[in-house]
């Protein structure tokens, strides 16, 4: 009995191994890089133009699919080129109707990324809270980093102690704002890399959310209001010249809102079939507009808006993925399904299953049958070994070398 | 008899075991270092910065240490064991033979388990001494899949040894290494939270692997 | 008659290679039982499917009663066991190895094992692994003797040793054997040392058992002829029925039996065999053995 559960736990190792191994290095021989298409807002043509990267081909399409050279489109994209345009003499002087400067241009241009793996990582609770008028001009690393637990807490690096007084400041600055200790999530962006502070996000215990920094060594707190009902997933803090936003904040429901200076409004972003958990987010701002490009794995869906937030174009693209290529048809022929422990979606090891290919239970079949030979020829009855091929039966190419390599030694 | 049993054992193991320990302590000794290292020269500050926010892994040297451990204690307990199927001798004492083997690699279990938790005590209070409770939280997180993986390479190794044959040993140790390297492919503190407790059931199921190497070598197989 | 040990239709290969079918024993109580033949016909695979170590691919050994391949732990206590070339823990000194044992028997005779060790030349911390062959063998034997166990397998006790060992060897084990029904089963390739001491005998061949009997009906049955032949010419002599084997040498030709000189002469004439002087000459049981399996 022992010896049966033994030899049971040591195909299920085997599957379990198997499941990961044989379908990652099948893809590591046969997969080709898909490379993922970026849409930009011309503010020439009033349309998206939609950049295709990938090895020496770098092209531009229309949403007609008419190609561009990436030459030409150094003009249609000015606001995104405007470096080059202006070392070469080619910037034009307005645009939409108006001047324009280049220093307006560089103020206006961001980039921003938001990864589902920046949402689905681990932190170690405890963050440097910068000060935000640095006597020095410079940001630098405080000397403290601080957790928001019963109380607002400062512990100093160097004697790993606690420092009372801005604790006790900050904690009562807090209470007087209404926050409710715990904090469940804080967010941020700790790093002296940025134009200046704008401390952090925090969420208390009733889902509230404070904006919390250090002015001159004292606390200031404010409450942002929310929307009814609103969930917050993740904030993605960045401070910017422009002081146009704080930064993005999604919510549990996939919404997207960038808190606005203008008194913490919370500005809806028009952006519909995002998965917070599955799609990347890469949002180009400049002068005249947002286009906010939503990429899952096979599809680009990018929504172009105006300075007010108004939607103004959209685009949406699909490509196939690895799964359409013959090695992605053969794959589901072999592999009954696949177990990976980590994810291009998440920072967290897991048990990522794919879901069941029911072409496989073709070969899964074949090796039912192999299986019942093989205990036929070792002379075993298979009515009383039942299991090793219905094992086979389900989990295909993994249970047969799990029996092949364990076999039933018990006559 | 299972006194007399764990006598055998620690007598081939004691000085695995003991060495085990010294490197284990050396280990953190070293790591001792380059942590006031890193504070003087860097800052404590930026040292706490590049834990929490740059995600380096102060403890980073245990990685591999735990795996080398299971990995040693396994070799000195069944070594002996297996050269002139002095095993047999073994399997002949008075008592279940299934028995008999998971006495063993309780011993071997509950000796490495003792040994990893002298290094926790240690570890922690280490960390306790520079770090608050979130980073020390987090360095246990972290390490607690290494000392899993050094338990599954001690398991697994007892296995490898009664296994009878070569060809099946061999696939044997391809299977479980690919088995450990999926707990030691940390490159994020706490990568493994959610899964940790998956992956010690599932580790558990080495426990008695042994069983089915014990029957092929008791039984018999073609060599 | 009560078994100690029954082993009944034993066929096993291992692979393609037969070693023995359909052998079938049973071991007296409180005899000595010597299992003989050439290396490599299956006396270590025989202990080894006595001792649960091995399932025959058919047939089945009782040992108290207990099949082999499912020995309770009671039954093992009573079981000693001898390793092929003494292996034991070598990682141990004479006074741990005591230690460790006497914990798994409850008739331990600590002073038997402790009568032997005063003997040996060997100090107190040192490991069997250092020590000779010969001291191995008495640190094997005085464990299995201080287990007192009523039934003893020695699997070729005699491996390595020299004559002085060999003879010491026995010479505690006659001792332990004339113990009220204490039985021993051993195995051996050197057949002279055995002569007084086993009493029933199976002697095994390259395709099985070739000889199952007691020491003395083997010796009063089994008989050498010799004779002189009156032509060098190749002559047609054949093993059969009545000639268990033979050996031709200048001119002088031998042959063994178990038939008696009448038998054996008429077989001969009836073949044709040009012979003289056919004369019945004493033999060993050594010389029996190698008579019966060949010397090669």
């Amino acid at each position: 009995m022992m010896v049966k559960l033994s030899r049971l736990f040591l195909i299920l190792i085997v599957i379990f191994v198997s499941a990961i191994y044989l379908p990652k290095y099948y893809w590591i021989s046969f997969e080709n890089r898909v490379s993922t298409p970026l849409s930009f807002y011309s503010p020439v043509l009033h349309t998206v133009l939609i950049a295709h990267y990938g090895g020496r081909n770098y092209y531009y399409t229309d949403k007609h699919g008419k190609h561009y050279k990436r030459k030409r489109v150094d003009r249609l994209l000015p606001l995104n080129n405007y470096r080059l345009l202006a070392a070469t003499g080619h910037m034009p002087d307005s645009l939409m109707g108006r001047k324009i400067t280049l220093e307006e241009v560089r103020l206006n241009n961001f980039t921003m990324r938001l990864r589902p793996k920046d949402i689905f990582t681990p932190v170690i609770p405890l963050y440097p809270l910068f000060e935000s008028r640095p006597t020095r001009l410079k940001l630098e690393l405080p000397e403290s980093f601080f957790r928001i637990n019963q109380r607002m807490e400062f512990v100093d690096t160097e004697s790993n102690k606690i420092i009372e007084h801005l604790s006790t400041d900050f904690t009562r600055a807090l209470q007087k704002k209404g926050f409710v200790f715990p904090a469940k999530k804080i967010f941020g962006n700790p790093t002296t890399r940025k134009p200046f502070d704008e401390g952090y996000f925090a969420v208390d215990g009733k889902n509230r959310l404070f904006h919390i920094k250090m002015i001159r060594g004292k606390p200031y707190c404010s409450p942002v209001p929310l929307p009814e009902g609103l969930r917050i997933r993740a904030i993605f803090v960045k401070e910017m010249e422009l002081r146009e936003y704080y930064g993005v904040l999604i919510s549990e429901k996939n919404e997207i809102y960038f808190i606005m200076y203008d008194q913490y409004r919370l500005q809806k972003i028009p952006v519909t079939d995002y998965d917070a958990a599955k799609d990347q987010i890469v949002i180009l701002g400049d002068l005249f507009s947002r286009v906010f490009n939503v990429i899952s794995d096979q599809t680009l869906h990018s929504f172009v808006t105006n300075r007010d937030y108004k939607l103004i174009d959209t685009y949406q693209e699909s490509w196939p993925g690895n799964k359409e290529t013959l090695a992605g048809h053969i794959a589901q022929y072999v592999f009954p399904f696949s177990l990976k422990m980590s994810s291009s979606k998440s920072e967290y090891k897991d048990f990522y299953f794919s879901s069941y290919n029911v072409q496989a239970l073709l070969l899964n079949f074949v090796l039912f049958l192999l299986t019942l030979l093989l205990l036929k020829r070792r002379e075993f009855s298979p009515l009383k070994k039942w299991y090793d091929p219905l094992l086979v039966f389900i989990t295909g190419i993994y249970g047969f070398i799990a029996v092949l390599i364990f076999e039933n030694t018990d006559r | 008899m299972l006194k007399a049993l764990f006598y055998k054992e620690w007598l081939k193991t004691r000085w695995a075991l003991f060495i085990v320990t010294g490197v284990l302590v050396l280990a953190l000794i070293k790591m001792i270092l380059e942590i006031s290292y890193g504070i003087r020269f860097m800052g404590a500050n930026a040292y706490w910065y590049q834990i929490t926010i740059m995600g380096s892994m102060y403890y980073v040297d245990l990685l591999y240490l735990p795996f080398f451990a299971g990995l040693l204690v396994g070799v000195t307990q069944f070594v002996p064991e297996i050269s002139e199927s002095r095993l047999k001798l073994t399997l002949h004492l008075p008592m279940h033979e299934n028995s008999i083997l998971m006495y063993m690699v309780s011993y071997g279990t509950i000796s490495l388990i003792l040994v990893f938790i002298l290094t926790y005590i240690l570890f922690i209070l280490i960390s306790s001494g520079f770090f608050p409770a979130e980073i020390v939280y987090s360095a246990i997180v972290t390490t607690l899949p290494w000392f899993l993986a050094g338990m599954v390479s001690y398991l697994a190794t007892a296995t490898v040894f009664v296994e009878p044959i070569w060809p099946k040993r061999v696939l044997m140790i391809l299977i479980f290494s690919l088995y450990i390297a999926n707990l030691l492919d940390s490159d994020h503190y706490n990568e493994y939270a959610h899964s940790l407790i998956y992956l010690f059931i599932i580790s558990l199921m080495f426990g008695i692997t042994i069983l089915y190497a014990g029957q092929r070598f008791r039984k018999g197989v073609l060599k | 008659m009560e078994y100690v040990v029954e082993c009944n239709n034993l066929t096993h290969y291992y692979g393609k290679r037969l070693i023995y079918e359909n052998m079938s024993f049973k071991i007296r109580k409180g005899s000595v039982f010597g299992l003989l033949g050439k290396n490599g016909t299956g006396k270590t695979t025989t202990i080894n499917i006595l001792n649960g170590y091995l399932k025959p691919k058919s047939g089945q050994c009782l040992i108290f009663g207990e099949d082999s391949q499912h020995l309770s732990p009671r039954t093992k206590a009573r079981m000693g066991f001898l390793m092929e070339g003494h292996i034991q823990y070598n990682f141990m000194n004479i006074h741990q190895i005591e230690r460790f044992y006497s914990a798994f028997f409850p008739n331990w005779k600590k002073e038997a094992y402790y009568e032997l060790m005063k003997k040996l030349e060997v100090l107190p911390e040192q490991k069997i692994s250092t020590m000779s062959c010969g001291q191995r063998s008495q640190v094997a034997l005085g464990l299995i003797l201080a287990q007192n166990p009523d039934l003893m397998v020695l699997d070729d006790y005699s491996m390595g040793l020299d004559a002085g060992y060999r003879r010491l060897f026995l010479d505690y084990l006659s001792e332990y054997a004339k113990a009220e029904n204490k039985t021993i089963f051993i195995t051996s390739h050197i057949i002279q040392d055995l002569e007084n001491f086993v009493e029933d005998i199976v002697i095994l061949d390259y395709l099985g058992v070739l000889l199952s009997t007691t020491v003395r009906e083997f010796k009063e049955n089994f008989k050498k002829y010799v004779f002189m032949l009156s032509t060098r010419e190749q002559i047609p002599l054949q093993k059969d029925e009545v000639i268990a084997n033979y050996e031709i040498l200048n001119g002088k030709g031998v042959i063994y039996s178990f038939a008696d000189k009448k038998s054996v002469e008429t077989h001969l004439k009836q073949l044709g065999i040009p012979f003289t002087d056919l004369n019945e000459a004493s033999m060993s049981l050594e010389d029996a053995f190698i008579g019966l399996t060949g010397k090669y």
